[in-house]
């Protein structure tokens, strides 16, 4: 299943955090932040992505709080 | 302005304006030093919290080589070594630099994608008499639309009543409207321009044109380019190095002259200098520019990748039926020997009124007629040869050079025809009567835009084809390919391709073609290029890069575009990577100071970024010459 999340972040490097992030969650087999389309793509063959954005999200709440992701 | 962005911008006009009164007050007021350094530091609290904040995080993450660490670093010691003043004004700037550079991505972003911006809001769904604004999502395939004028179509269909002309530039950059009429298909994402139409949904919203095209778009930034790959991995390589440099900068000199404060300071502002944020914001938005700005003259990108491919192509591939050719017959010429010319068309259509023959059907409708069938009587149809009608008591052959040999007329006085497609003869009454041509023409802009081709880089033009090799050469001779491969089975045009690729080694292969039967060569060249892509969904899947008119020079554009954004991406770069290590160099020497210490980390990438924008810029490129009608 591949589900695109829209999200705010307004900085590469955040953009990177969040992409490193995702896809060492576990679920995730394919994940592309686009920081010019403000949107996080997962891709995930057995994960419920539901959970697993919530999963993210929860965890850049640590690592970086600017990083906005809507679901 | 986003929220975050009007939060921050008051936070530092505030900051700012206590900044200068703090730092004026000095020239009439002695300040305690004690409190002065309370005043200062409560700003410098109040300005950098936020990055405070985060470089601690990163810390507790373990991963803090960021930019934040490094302002953390840079103001935290201007603070040690008694610089009060200079450190809050780094932060100050630095926050400001920041927003600015917010501010500038978000406003680039905004223009960027309201030129992609084709999405249908609404659909108005007739149903019962009723005329209902529905989700296009929520409209199934069979559903009647009713599409006013001045409004985009939602969904792909088939007009049903009224006539009007559309406008497709959204889609294909093409400025001139298609005249649409019922029976017509009509594609999503085109603007109505005239009248009122009511369209039947063929397709639900989810695999429409505008739906995957608009899928297709955001998403192509996804597959980054080597430009951009490059970036990433310098900075993951580049701030460690800088940090490491820093510390010997800091620690080396000053053991040798015992001036620790002079090259701490200088460190601090070597790592100020050093942020590597320019180029990785610079250098994707301008391939996202790019793809942007090629988007709007109808030509899909599908990455990153492929925009950067596409300026390195030295060598073109192409397929012949519908890409060098304009893909359908067309009578090409009609040579009567004494007789007028209709009257020879239409003879021979008379007589191959009952034939499904492709050629017959081409001569037919060049004819006309609204009854064709009307005075012809006994039809012979001799295999191999073509066939003999009465038409109106006459007895017309149409065929080969072997039918008129078959009825005595001698071989030596039938004309050869052009080459590229298929001659038929006319005979009246066992009597030679004039010769009739029909075929797949080239297109009449291909040498033209061959020619300039060259000046950019391709300099090998070959052409790929199942027909025949005499019908190849034709073609080619025409358009100026002097390389091709003619009798290919569908399977052998990948082993060709494949043993073009291996020869190869400068440069990439692009193949250009239709996608209708050559979808894994497509897939399997550097850049895939299908042409007229516009509903034709099997070329939006397999090509990498997608021409949604038939014009070949939309080639043209494709890699003026693709120079253009590569000519940024690299001006970014270089000019980024010279300010920095220019300023590196100067910093160390003591001769700049913190000021342009930030400059030179955010004015470089709002410059930078600023630069990027052009990428978006571009035209439509077309040869001056009318337009082909077909």
């Amino acid at each position: 299943m591949r589900k695109s999340y829209k999200i705010e972040v307004d900085c590469p490097t955040c953009a990177a955090k969040l992409e490193d992030c995702a896809s060492k969650t576990p679920g995730v087999d394919s994940c592309a932040v686009n920081l010019m389309t403000q949107k996080l793509t997962l891709c995930s063959n057995e994960g419920n992505l539901a959970e697993i954005v919530k999963e993210i999200a929860e965890k850049m709440k640590k690592i970086d709080d600017d990083v906005v992701i809507y679901f | 302005m986003t929220k975050k962005q009007k939060k921050n911008l008051r936070r530092i006009i505030i900051a700012a304006v206590c900044y200068f009164t703090v730092m004026l007050s000095g020239l009439w007021i002695s300040w305690n030093p004690w409190l002065l350094a309370a005043a200062y530091l409560a700003i410098y609290l109040y300005i950098s919290w936020d990055v405070l904040k985060k470089t601690w995080k990163n810390i507790l993450n373990k991963d803090f080589m960021d930019e934040n660490f490094l302002m953390t670093i840079a103001s935290l010691g201007a603070f040690v070594l008694g610089e009060y003043s200079e450190a809050v004004a780094v932060m100050l700037f630095y926050q400001v630099g920041e927003w600015f550079q917010s501010y500038a991505l978000e406003r680039s972003r905004k223009n960027i994608a309201s030129l992609m911006d084709i999405r249908p809001d609404y659909a108005n769904l007739e149903a019962d008499g009723k005329i209902e604004e529905v989700d296009p999502e929520d409209v199934k395939p069979g559903d009647i639309i009713v599409v006013k004028p001045g409004e985009r179509i939602p969904l792909d269909g088939v007009v049903v009543s009224g006539d009007s002309s559309i406008d497709t530039s959204a889609l294909t950059g093409e400025s001139v409207p298609r005249t649409v009429r019922p029976g017509k298909d009509v594609i999503s994402g085109c603007i109505n321009v005239s009248g009122l139409l009511k369209v039947r949904v063929t397709k639900p919203y989810e695999s429409s044109t505008v739906a995957r095209i608009l899928d297709l778009v955001e998403n192509a930034t996804d597959k980054k380019s080597q430009s951009e790959q490059f970036i990433t991995k310098f900075a993951r390589i580049y701030t460690p190095i800088v940090v490491y440099s820093a510390i010997a900068l800091a620690i080396i000199p000053s053991l040798i002259t015992g001036q620790w404060m002079t090259w701490i300071y200088r460190a601090l502002e070597f790592l100020v200098i050093s942020c590597p944020c320019a180029l990785v914001i610079s250098v994707p938005l301008a391939f996202f520019g790019g793809i942007g700005g090629a988007s709007r003259c109808g030509i899909l990108v599908k990455g990153s990748t492929y925009l950067q491919d596409l300026s390195e192509v030295k060598t073109m591939v192409f397929d012949k039926t519908g890409t060098l050719t304009h893909g359908t017959f067309n009578v090409t010429s009609v040579e009567p020997l004494t007789m007028d010319k209709n009257e020879l068309l239409r003879l021979c259509a008379k007589a191959e009124s009952y034939s499904t023959h492709p050629i017959a059907a081409s001569i037919l409708r060049a004819a006309g007629f609204s009854d064709p069938k009307e005075g012809v009587g006994k039809v012979q149809e001799i295999a191999g040869k073509g066939l003999i009608a009465d038409v109106n008591g006459k007895s017309v052959a149409c065929g080969n050079g072997k039918l008129m040999e078959s009825l005595g007329i001698a071989k030596a006085i039938l004309p050869v025809g052009s080459g590229f497609g298929t001659v038929v003869y006319v005979a009246v009454n066992g009597e030679y009567a004039g010769v009739i041509e029909v075929a797949d023409e080239p297109k009449e802009e291909a040498k033209t835009v061959f020619e300039l081709l060259t000046r950019y880089g391709v300099n090998r033009f070959v052409m790929l084809t199942g027909d025949s090799e005499s019908v190849a050469r034709a073609v080619a001779d025409h358009t100026g390919i002097t390389e091709v491969h003619a009798n290919l089975l569908p399977e052998q045009k990948v082993e060709d391709l494949e043993a073009i690729l291996q020869g190869h080694h400068h440069g990439k292969v692009a193949y250009i073609g239709d996608g209708i039967n050559d979808a894994p060569v497509l897939g399997r060249a550097d850049v895939g290029i299908a042409m007229g892509g516009l509903g034709s969904d099997a070329a939006i899947e397999a090509a990498d890069v997608v021409l949604m008119d038939d014009q070949l020079d939309s080639l043209i554009t494709a890699i003026q575009i693709s120079r253009k954004t590569l000519g940024i991406a690299r001006q970014n770069i270089v000019f980024a990577i010279a300010v920095k290590v220019l300023m590196l160099v100067l910093g160390a020497l003591g001769i700049v100071n913190m000021w342009g210490a930030v400059f030179a980390d955010v004015g470089v990438s709002v410059l930078c970024i600023l630069n990027s924008m052009r990428a978006l810029n571009v035209k439509k490129f077309r040869l001056n010459q009318p337009q082909l009608t077909r």
